[in-house]
C-alpha cells in the first residue's frame, strides 16, 4: 500500500528504490524520539530536543544490490501525544514500531490502545494488518517492571511479529529491530498500489495540468 | 495516557472543524503556543467524515449527548465571570435512517452463501478489475450485513464539499505546503438536467467543440458571454444596469438559445431565478477561472472525504508544536471585563491570550443571533450511477427548484475511486438550504433521480462490481433480471440507482453571530456553510488570524522534512529554503526550529 516505486531506474544498473513509511508509536516519554534519532543519526541525548516542523526522520538504506530503501520514520508529532492521531499520520503506513518503557508498567498497558487505534485506521489494501514490531525500550536500566513473559504473551495475543529488548541510550538492538521491520515489509506480499490521485503542487500556477500523480 | 495539560497558552482552539483547524495551524506556524481541543474522539466536528461504523456510533452518541448538562461552580478570582459552554448551536435534527435491502439471513440460500465470500481482495487503488474477478463478483449481493461488514471501506461525509481548482483553499494548501498531506480527485463531470434528462455539461474548450447538442452559433454565443464574464467580472460595463437585478434578466437580453442559457444558469453559474447578476457573473468567473488546472472540470474532491482537510491543518499545527487533546470537553470560559482569561476543561484552568471556538461550544450569553441558513442533508448508498458513463465518474449536479417553496439542491456522487465506498456502490450526497425537514426538502430530487423503495427479496438486480458498471449495469440488469423492459428507457425505474441505505439529517445554521458584548479575544468559527466549496471557512480563518496577529504572515510555506537541517544542540536552529525573504521571518524560524519537549 505504501511502498512507492519511483520510476528513476538508471539505465546502467537496474535498481529498485522503495519509499517506505513507518510509524513510531507509544506513550509520552518512552523514548520514541530517542530511538528515531539513534537510528537515523547515531546520536543519543537524554534531554533531546524535538525538531519543530519535521513530519518524519529519514534514513536511506542500501538493502541489497538491487534495492535501496528510503525509510521515513514518522514520530507522533511533537505533542500529538494525547492519543487520537490524525489520519494524515496513519495514511499509507507500511509498518509500525510500537514502543514502551520496560520500566514503566503504564506505558506497557497503553500499548493495547495504541495498537487498537492503529489497526482500526491502517490496513494493507487487501485488508490485512501491516507488520508491527514491539520495542521494549530503556532495557539498559536494571529495574524492568514488565517481564519477558508478559511481553511474549502480549505479542502472541496481538499478532505482533517480533519484540526487541532495546536501548536507544546504549544503542542495543535498535538497528536490528528496524532492520527486521523493513525486512517484514519487503517480505510481505505487499502490492504496489497504483493511485490515481492528484497532489497539488507549487509551480507554474497557470495552465499546469496534472495527470495522475502520486503523493508523498 | 496523561490527562494533565500544560496550563498556559497563546491560543486555545476548541473544536477541530475547518476554520478552527486552519487558525490553529496558522498560529502554531508562527511560533505561538497552541492548545487544540475537541470533545469528540474524532477530528472535524460537523465537518467530519466517518466510515459506516463510525457514522452509526456518531448517531448513537447524538441520542445520549442531549442529557449531559451539569452545573458548574468553578473557583473564580475577583471580577471574573464564568460562562458555561453549551452545545445548542451544533444540534443535529430530524435524523431519519432507512435500509432498502435485507439482511443476509433473509436472502435465498444461494445468494446468502455467496455473500460470505471475503470481499476485500480488491486493491483500493485504481487498478483495472480484470474480467475474471468481476465475473465472479457478479454473483454477490449487497445485504445489510455485507455493508456493515465492509464498514471500513466507506468514507461518509457530514459536510461534503468540493474545491475550486483556483479557489482559496487550493491556493492556501499550495502556498502553505500543507498540500503534501492531501490527495484529490478531479470531479470528472458536471451534469445538468435538461428536459428531464441528465446530460454532461461541456466544460473544456475541447468538450464544447465535441458537444453535438450545441450548434456552432450557440458555441460562439457561449464563448462570447463567457469571455465578458472572465475579463472584468461583474465590474465590466457589459453588466451596467443589471448588477443587482436577477442574472436571468441579463441573460434574457442576450437572446441566448434555451440550451446555452440552461448551461450558463444551471451548470456554470449554479444560479436560480433569484440569483443576482453580480453573483451570477462572479460564479461564472470563478468556474471558468478554475478550468484547465486539474482534470476536465473546475472541481476537486478530497480523497477519503472532506473530513481529511481539517486534519491536514491539525497535523501541521502538531508538527509545529501544537498540543492536541481529543475527547476533552470545554466546560466554560472565564471572562474578566472585556477579555476572556481562561477556559475550564477537565478540572484544569487553562489560560490564554486568544480563544478560538467552534460554534458548537459557545456559551449562549455571548451569542447575538442563531443564524438562518440551516442545512438539509441526504446521504444515499446506491448500486449504480445516476448517469451512465464509460468509466467511473465523480459527478456534480446542481438541481434548481422545480416549483416555489423548494430549494436548489447540490448533488455530489462519489464512486469507489474516491474511497467513499466499496466497488460496485456509489455514495450520493444531497445538500440544500433547510425549509422543512431534510427528508421533506429533498424529496422532490430523490424521487427524480433515485429509486428509494424497499428492494423486493425475490427480485435480483445484477450487482455492479466492475468498474464499467455504469455502462453495462443498466442494460444487463434489465435484460437478465427484469423481464420485458425496454433497456433504452433511461427513466424507467430499473435503470435508476436503487438506494440501499439512506440517511437524512438537518445541520445547524452556520451564520451565527457573536454579540457586541462578547470578549474581543473570543473568535467564533462557523460550522459548515451552504456553499459548494471551503472558501467561507478559509476566509473566516484568515480574518480571525489577522485580528489576532495583524503583523504576522498567514501560513507561510512550511519546509519539507528534507529541508530541515539538523544541527548540534547548541547551534541555532535550521534554516530552510524559500522562507528567508525577510529578516524577521528568519529569526522566528530559528527560534522555533528546535524546542525543548
Amino acid at each position: 500500500m505504501s511502498v512507492i516505486q519511483p520510476n528513476n531506474v538508471s539505465p546502467r544498473k537496474p535498481r529498485n528504490e522503495l519509499l517506505l513509511k513507518a510509524l513510531v508509536i507509544g506513550d509520552y516519554g518512552v523514548g520514541k524520539t530517542a530511538i528515531v534519532r539513534r537510528y537515523t543519526e547515531g546520536k543519543f541525548s537524554s534531554n533531546y530536543k524535538i525538531t519543530i516542523g519535521a513530519d518524519f526522520a529519514f534514513k536511506s538504506i542500501d538493502w541489497d544490490h538491487q534495492t535501496k530503501v528510503n525509510l521515513q520514520l514518522w514520530d507522533i508529532a511533537g505533542h500529538e501525544r494525547f492519543g487520537y492521531m490524525t489520519r494524515v499520520y496513519y495514511k499509507q503506513a507500511a509498518a509500525a514500531a510500537l514502543v514502551f518503557d520496560v520500566n514503566r508498567v503504564d506505558t506497557f498497558k497503553s500499548l493495547k490502545k495504541w495498537l487498537l487505534d492503529l489497526r482500526e485506521k491502517v490496513q494493507q489494501p487487501d485488508g490485512s494488518n501491516i507488520p508491527v514490531i514491539l520495542l521494549a525500550n530503556k532495557s539498559d536500566i536494571q529495574q524492568a517492571a514488565v517481564t519477558t513473559d508478559q511481553i511474549v504473551k502480549f505479542c502472541k495475543e496481538n499478532e505482533i511479529d517480533q519484540y526487541f529488548l532495546c536501548s536507544a541510550k546504549e544503542n542495543t538492538n535498535i538497528e536490528e529491530a528496524l532492520h527486521f521491520m523493513v525486512a517484514e515489509v519487503l517480505n510481505s506480499k505487499f502490492k504496489q498500489e497504483v493511485r490515481e490521485s492528484i497532489t497539488l503542487r507549487n509551480g507554474p500556477i497557470r495552465g499546469t495540468k496534472q495527470a495522475c500523480c502520486h503523493l508523498m | 495516557m496523561e490527562d494533565d495539560l500544560p496550563t498556559e497558552y497563546d491560543v486555545i482552539v476548541v473544536g477541530t472543524g475547518m476554520t478552527e483547524s486552519i487558525v490553529a495551524a496558522a498560529a502554531s506556524r508562527i511560533g505561538k503556543k497552541v492548545l487544540h481541543l475537541d470533545s469528540n474522539e474524532y477530528y472535524g466536528g460537523l465537518w467530519a467524515t466517518f466510515n459506516f461504523d463510525g457514522l452509526q456510533k456518531w448517531m448513537e452518541d447524538l441520542k445520549s449527548a442531549a442529557s449531559e448538562n451539569k452545573d458548574f461552580k468553578p473557583d473564580l478570582q475577583d471580577g471574573e465571570q464564568f460562562l458555561q459552554a453549551s452545545n445548542q448551536y451544533s444540534t443535529i435534527e430530524n435524523i431519519v435512517e432507512d435500509w432498502f435491502i435485507s439482511n443476509d439471513e433473509d436472502l435465498p440460500a444461494v445468494l446468502a452463501k455467496n455473500t460470505q465470500t471475503e470481499s476485500s481482495e480488491e486493491p483500493s487503488g485504481a487498478e483495472k478489475v480484470d474480467d475474471d474477478k468481476s465475473d465472479k463478483k457478479d454473483t454477490k449481493h449487497w445485504s445489510i450485513d455485507r455493508i456493515k461488514k465492509e464498514y471500513r471501506r466507506f468514507n461518509i461525509d457530514l459536510a461534503p464539499k468540493l474545491l475550486f481548482a483556483r479557489g482559496e483553499l487550493v491556493e492556501l494548501l499550495i502556498s502553505s505546503n500543507i498540500a503534501r498531506y492531501a490527495e484529490f480527485r478531479a470531479v470528472s463531470r458536471v451534469a445538468t438536467c435538461m428536459n428531464g434528462k441528465l446530460t454532461q455539461v461541456p466544460c473544456s474548450r475541447a468538450d464544447v467543440f465535441a458537444n453535438k447538442t450545441v450548434s456552432v452559433i450557440e458555441k460562439r454565443m457561449l464563448m462570447q458571454l463567457l469571455t465578458s464574464c472572465m475579463d472584468q467580472g461583474a465590474d465590466s460595463p457589459e453588466f451596467d444596469g443589471y448588477r443587482d437585478k436577477p442574472f436571468v434578466e441579463y441573460l434574457n437580453t442576450k437572446k441566448l438559445t434555451p440550451i446555452v442559457k440552461h448551461y450558463v444558469m444551471q451548470a456554470i453559474a449554479m444560479a436560480t431565478d433569484k440569483t443576482s447578476c453580480r453573483d451570477g457573473v462572479n460564479n461564472t468567473k470563478h468556474f471558468l477561472n478554475s478550468l484547465g488546472r486539474y482534470g476536465n472540470t473546475p472541481f476537486l474532491w478530497p480523497m477519503y472525504g472532506s473530513g481529511e482537510l481539517p486534519q491536514c491543518f491539525c497535523r501541521l499545527c502538531a508538527v509545529f508544536g501544537g498540543v492536541y487533546c481529543l475527547k476533552r470537553h470545554l466546560d466554560g470560559v472565564v471572562t474578566s471585563g472585556d477579555k476572556c482569561k481562561a477556559i475550564l476543561s477537565g478540572k484544569q484552568r487553562l489560560t490564554l491570550e486568544h480563544l478560538v471556538v467552534g460554534q458548537g461550544h459557545l456559551p449562549p450569553e455571548i451569542v447575538a443571533s442563531t443564524g438562518e441558513n440551516k442545512i438539509s442533508r441526504g446521504i444515499f448508498i446506491t448500486d449504480r450511477s445516476i448517469m451512465k458513463g464509460e468509466k467511473e465518474n465523480l459527478t456534480l449536479l446542481y438541481y434548481p427548484p422545480e416549483e416555489a417553496g423548494q430549494e436548489a439542491v447540490t448533488i455530489i456522487e462519489l464512486g469507489p475511486l474516491t474511497n467513499a465506498c466499496p466497488q460496485g456502490l456509489f455514495i450520493v450526497h444531497m445538500t440544500c438550504k433547510r425549509t422543512k425537514t431534510a427528508k421533506e426538502d429533498l424529496a422532490y430530487v430523490v424521487k427524480k433521480f433515485l429509486k428509494a423503495e424497499k428492494l423486493e427479496k425475490n427480485v435480483s438486480r445484477t450487482p455492479t462490481d466492475s468498474q464499467t458498471q455504469t455502462s453495462i449495469a443498466g442494460g444487463e440488469s434489465v435484460s437478465k433480471d427484469i423481464e420485458s423492459k425496454n433497456p433504452d428507457d433511461e427513466n424507467s425505474n430499473n435503470t435508476m440507482p436503487q438506494v440501499l441505505w439512506s440517511l437524512y439529517l438537518n445541520l445547524p445554521a452556520s451564520d451565527i453571530k457573536l454579540s457586541e458584548s462578547a470578549p474581543n479575544n473570543i473568535h467564533l468559527c462557523s460550522g459548515p456553510d451552504l456553499n459548494l466549496d471551503f472558501d467561507f471557512a478559509v476566509n473566516q480563518a484568515k480574518e480571525i488570524f489577522k485580528s489576532m496577529y495583524p503583523d504576522e504572515d498567514f501560513l507561510p510555506r512550511a519546509p519539507d522534512p528534507e529541508e530541515i537541517i539538523l544541527e548540534g544542540e547548541e547551534a541555532p536552529g535550521p534554516k530552510f529554503e524559500g522562507d528567508n525573504s525577510n529578516g524577521e521571518n528568519e529569526k522566528q524560524d530559528n527560534e522555533k526550529a528546535e524546542k525543548e519537549e
